[in-house]
């Protein structure tokens, strides 16, 4: 309402072997957002991941991308407007960490995929925000899980998308470089004004810098909204089937969520 | 801002990759053509008799033009197709595994030969026909068994094509049971690779069926380095996945089927050579594809020269060599990848 | 880059075109040619006096040695072993895998083929190369004959080849009236393989050799080369088995010890387990009458 939707489903609905993996499905990504997704193993997270990028097409339903019909893109101009980051790329043949960010280029270039003095900027501009264009030689089984998910959120940036899907970008991170993660994320949100949309885990990790968040459970929208409202103690037990104590973050005005474990609980 | 890798421009890297090779495969033709089992010459006289003009001896003429030449051309697109054909069966499945024959393509050739020769038919245009017939029969039945499901698209077409290459195989041992003793010896030859009867009409049309095809995966070279990522991936990136990988399978099977078809099975070419070049020459398929065509026919030429050169009597089937060659090779990079 | 590749299939083009236009043998100028048609019904072109003549079989080497021309020839194939005077030709492969550099290099101006082994891919192959070949397809003994005096009348050698083949005739003719006086016809098994059991059918030579020698082939069928398993050898229950060895003697030694280990065997029984040097009985020369002679001593003993 106050700002224009980038995202926007409507009764969105995918179905697989007969059983409804994401079932009527309506909420709205507003433009420059950080957006989390949450809920239990099963509820339809990555499906939901797969129908926004396109990879997936849905049964019924709709999406719009910056106003437009999903299917009324091309796959190019698509991958203009949307970077997808996914959680694990298995590398059968490595590529150097220079070149694969280039690859996120090709949106913007021939089918040949020549290299102008552009991209090259482009690239590294990309590299050196995300704080691997000392890594520029090194290929991608000589650098860390940390480095190389940074090496991919740098492709990403070089789409020069409207929208950044990541799906669960930091769970194969140790603690410290989770959070560089998500700040690096923050940071490409406020400065180039990039619509963040992530699937996560961590719920505490996200809630702290999320905009909004909704919550799934057996692919269906359970509570979509800002944190405190999502993270609601009754809501999550019933969805998440133990029960949770909400208090506040002494970071700020955040929520904060522990599943009790069995000896504490009355 | 500095620390860009050296090489950058990607057309010049092609050219000076395109322009040694292009030296290379003309050396092992000329010395190809100057080898068979009757070196009288030497090189030097092939040196004045291309080069010069010079008439000389016109039997050896004849020899050289009309019976080394056309083999040793065979043995050059033979040698650029399979090692192409492996090197996009190898980005497609994304298994460095993978060689032109994974998706049943050996069988269903073999198979098609064998019903040919059995039948008394040519070598070619007879023999040649029924082998593609069979290569493409396998090559649908592959394709129709691994569609459906979806997440498991890459392995299931693998799997698809293993099983049935060893069908195959068990039909084509039932198959030489049962054929006649004169017949055997055909059979053998063609299942080991063999150029001997290679003439110029079989060179120009295989020429013309497998040129398109470079061309096309020349053209589509920076997809497979987008396909290389997963296809998800390679989707968000703008590339038409279902579209490319289609594309490119039709287009390598084709290519590799017309091949096999004149020449007979040459194994270990396509699995070898692209790992070669990539150990050489990096991942970037705009760089190998050129590579693998230029660089295999080199590689090819050469089996095809030593299978000629080092028995006494006869000739060894050139699919003994490359097996020979490739095997150690092949082990040899495994080690230098290791390191 | 496409650049290059086209560049090149170009530069092979024009190498191809001026390599075939400049250079292309014939036969020699300025000599007298003939045309006949062979007996595969192809037209074949040659001089009427060969001096170089190459024989594409070990049969064709050994008929044209007998006939006396054995000068002209110069090249064979490799198992050109008869007569001794044949090892010493310069050898172009094998019949099924001739060496086409080496046949060109001996520039020959006939070759003589057999359509029974020859690869017809080759021989055109040589006729594209400007070499005549002529192909003979002897079938059985009498036209084995007929060979030898068409070879002959192909190198102007119709004396020396009558002279062979009157005295292949004259020998048949006299087995034939041997035979006759005879009233038992016995049955026959001719081994030529070990593992598995293959013998000979009724479109090879051995099979008409067996019947003029007056035996019954116990293995004559529609197949060349029909396979037996053991049980089915044995309960065809010859009385004559003649093994053939190629070489390999102790391997069908082997075999006759163990065909005589069922004492129950006609054959066994009898003595009549034989083995025979294939050579004189398998290849369409004249010696294929010493085979005829041969069989008809180990068929009908009694006679002798």
């Amino acid at each position: 309402m106050t700002m224009a939707a980038v995202i926007s489903i409507r009764h969105l609905t995918y179905a697989y072997a007969r059983v409804k993996v994401v079932d009527d499905l309506s909420f709205d990504v507003e433009e420059g957002a950080f957006f989390t997704i949450i809920g239990p193993n099963g509820s339809g997270k990555s499906t939901l991941m797969r129908l926004i990028s396109g990879v997936l097409t849905p049964g019924q339903g709709e999406i719009k991308i910056v106003g437009r019909s999903l299917k009324r893109f091309s796959g190019r101009d698509l991958a203009k407007k949307i970077a997808y980051v996914p959680q694990i790329v298995s590398q059968a043949f490595p590529f150097t960490v220079e070149e694969l960010v280039l690859l996120g280029r090709s949106p913007h270039q021939g089918l040949f995929g020549i290299n102008t003095r552009a991209d090259y900027d482009a690239a590294h501009r990309a590299m050196g925000f995300t704080n691997v264009d000392h890594l520029a030689t090194r290929t991608l089984d000589q650098i860390s899980g940390g480095e190389r998910q940074r090496v991919f959120i740098a492709r990403a940036i070089c789409q020069e998308p409207e929208i950044m899907l990541l799906d669960e970008p930091a769970s194969a991170l140790d603690l410290a470089h989770q959070v560089m993660l998500m700040d690096l994320l923050e940071r490409l949100k406020c400065e180039t004004g990039t619509t963040i949309v992530m699937v996560s885990h961590d719920i505490n990790l996200a809630s702290m810098y999320s905009d909004r968040m909704v919550l799934l459970s057996g692919g269906r929208l359970v509570k979509e909204g800002a944190p405190a409202t999502v993270l609601d103690a009754s809501i999550l037990e019933e969805i998440f089937g133990c029960p949770f104590l909400v208090d506040s973050n002494p970071l700020g005005n955040l929520p904060r969520i522990f599943p009790i474990p069995g000896r504490f609980r009355l | 801002m500095t620390n860009l890798s050296p090489n950058r421009s990607i057309v010049l890297r092609i050219f000076w990759v395109c322009l040694s090779l292009v030296l290379l495969l003309a050396v092992s033709m000329f010395v190809g053509l100057g080898f068979g089992s009757t070196s009288q010459q030497g090189m030097t006289g092939l040196w004045n008799l291309i080069f010069s003009g010079d008439g000389g001896d016109s039997t050896m003429s004849a020899i050289i033009w009309r019976i080394r030449f056309p083999r040793v051309l065979m043995a050059m697109m033979a040698g650029a197709v399979l090692s192409t054909g492996g090197l996009v069966f190898q980005a497609l499945l994304r298994n460095p595994l993978a060689e032109p024959y994974i998706l049943g393509i050996s069988g269903g050739s073999a198979i098609g030969a064998i019903i040919g020769i059995i039948l008394g038919l040519s070598r070619f245009p007879g023999v040649g026909i029924t082998a593609f017939a069979g290569a493409m029969a396998t090559l649908v039945l592959v394709v129709v068994m691994s569609t459906g499901n979806a997440s498991l698209k890459k392995d299931a077409m693998l799997l698809s094509g293993v099983v049935v290459n060893a069908f195959c195989s068990a039909v084509i041992m039932f198959l030489i049971s049962l054929t006649q003793n004169s017949k055997i010896h055909t059979i053998m030859f063609w299942l080991m690779g063999d150029f001997s009867s290679s003439d110029l009409d079989q060179a120009a049309i295989l020429a013309l069926c497998i040129l398109p095809c470079f061309v096309v995966i020349f053209v589509l070279s920076h997809s497979m380095n987008l396909l290389l990522m997963g296809r998800e991936m390679a989707h968000s990136m703008g590339v038409n996945v279902p579209l490319i990988t289609g594309v490119l399978l039709v287009t390598s099977s084709f290519m590799v089927s017309a091949t096999v078809s004149h020449c007979g099975l040459m194994g270990f070419v396509g699995l070898v050579v692209p790992h070669l070049f990539r150990l050489a020459l990096g991942p970037d398929h705009r760089v190998l594809v050129p590579a693998c065509i230029f660089g295999g026919g080199s590689y090819m030429v050469i089996c095809d020269l030593l299978a000629r050169w080092i028995p006494r009597q006869g000739e060894i089937p050139v699919g003994v060599i490359t097996a020979m060659i490739g095997a150690p090779l092949f082990i040899m990079l495994l080690k230098q990848g290791k390191k | 880059m496409k650049i290059n590749l086209g560049i090149c299939r170009c530069l092979a083009a024009l190498v191809v075109a001026v390599g075939v236009t400049l250079f292309n043998p014939g036969p020699g100028k300025g000599t007298e040619t003939r045309t006949v048609v062979d007996q595969m019904g192809r037209s074949v072109t040659f001089p009427v006096h060969p001096q170089r003549v190459i024989s594409l079989a070990p049969s064709i080497t050994e008929i044209v040695f007998a006939i006396g021309l054995g000068e002209c020839l110069k090249g064979a194939t490799i198992y050109s072993d008869y007569p001794e005077a044949a090892r010493a030709l310069p050898k172009v492969g094998s019949y099924i895998h001739l060496d086409l550099e080496k046949i060109v290099a001996l520039e020959p101006d006939l070759c003589i083929a057999v359509k029974d082994g020859n690869p017809k891919q080759t021989a055109d192959r040589l006729v594209s190369l400007g070499i005549p070949v002529y192909a003979v397809n002897p079938v059985d003994l009498d036209s084995v004959v007929s060979t030898v005096r068409l070879i002959g009348s192909l190198l102007n050698a119709d004396s020396g080849a009558a002279r062979v083949a009157n005295d292949m005739e004259q020998r048949i003719r006299r087995v034939e009236a041997l035979v006759s006086t005879s009233s038992t016809r016995p049955r026959v098994f001719f081994q030529i393989g070990i593992n598995p059991i293959v013998s000979v059918g009724s479109d090879t030579f051995i099979h008409g050799l067996i019947e003029r020698a007056g035996g019954i082939n116990l293995a004559a069928a529609s197949v060349s080369y029909p396979r037996f398993s053991k049980e089915q050898f044995l309960g065809l229950s010859p009385e004559v088995v003649i093994i053939t060895s190629m070489a390999r003697g102790e391997v069908f030694q082997r075999v006759k010890k163990e065909w005589q280990s069922w004492p129950d065997l006609p054959a066994v029984k009898n003595d009549q387990v034989h083995i025979v040097d294939s050579n004189i009985l398998d290849r369409p020369t004249p010696r294929m009458v010493d085979g005829l002679e041969l069989l008809v001593r180990l068929i009908h003993p009694e006679l002798f």
